[in-house]
């Protein structure tokens, strides 16, 4: 049976997709930083439908938890931001394949600073994963 | 270096840590409350984007739609991924899985677009799901 984390991995590369095509329908009609605070406008209905379950503040260390949250999205909205602008001032073909291998830092941190262990097979997984991330990308 | 590579290694490793950073928040507190956190993160990038950016003042309805769903689309995805580390994911391998999104995107806009595929895109659809299947033994 699927573990259940590979299961909402799974549905997030689904929403992710989703997001992925929609946006190439928005691209041509308004500018990254419309988008960027449009989706922001998007991110309030789930946040609300959250602010409903009886979890909401659920968790042991709320207060390191919490920062690392905020720090999750600061960090994915400043990615954003430098993305947007690299792209108004470079080459999108090199900046886009480029920013696609960002996993690769989460792999380095993962295994180096917070000492997740990977097996062998799931390396050679690791290179097709970035191989297929780039020629996707371009 | 020129200011946009620099830009785009700031995003390339600003997206790269929210992988671990999600971990690290769902080590602590709950997918809910995690996702509040980065949703309430989001609400000063989107004043600073308003702010120092060229955001369009007057929208057409159907930009609006787009930028709202691609949000409500996008994070959604942003809290199965939560969910993905609170069920136990590994940020190293996980991410590289989720990050495979594209072949979503490059699916869809061939099914619904009839975007041409070229041939670095079939090598990446090709890839794709062996990488998430070495990735996701354990």
């Amino acid at each position: 049976m699927m573990p259940a984390w590979l299961v909402y991995t799974i549905i997030t590369v689904v929403f992710w997709g989703l997001w992925g095509f929609e946006s190439k329908l928005l691209v041509d009609r308004a500018s990254p930083y419309t988008s960027q605070v449009l989706y922001t406008v998007g991110l309030l209905v789930p946040a609300v439908a959250v602010l409903f379950s009886p979890k909401r503040f659920a968790g042991r260390r709320p207060g390191r938890g919490f920062f690392f949250a905020v720090l999750t999205g600061l960090l994915g909205g400043l990615g954003n931001i430098a993305f947007f602008v690299a792209l108004a001032k470079g080459n999108a073909s090199v900046i886009v394949p480029l920013t696609s291998l960002s996993p690769m830092v989460t792999v380095l941190v993962g295994v180096m600073v917070l000492k997740e262990r990977m097996r062998w097979f799931q390396y050679v997984g690791l290179v097709l994963a970035l191989m297929a991330m780039y020629l996707l990308s371009l | 270096m020129s200011n946009w590579l620099l830009l785009s290694l700031v995003a390339l490793v600003f997206w790269g840590i929210t992988g671990n950073t999600q971990k690290l928040s769902t080590n602590c507190i709950s997918t809910q409350f995690s996702f509040l956190g980065f949703a309430v993160a989001f609400l000063p990038i989107a004043i600073v984007t308003l702010v120092f950016f060229p955001v369009a003042t007057s929208l057409t309805t159907e930009v609006l739609v787009l930028g709202i769903v691609g949000g409500i689309l996008n994070s959604f995805g942003a809290l199965t991924s939560f969910a993905a580390f609170e069920a136990g994911a590994k940020s190293s391998v996980a991410v590289p899985i989720m990050y495979l999104y594209p072949l979503v995107t490059v699916l869809l806009a061939r099914i619904f677009l009839h975007e041409h595929i070229t041939p670095a895109h079939w090598a990446g659809i090709f890839l794709a799901p062996v990488a998430a299947w070495l990735l996701s033994k354990e």
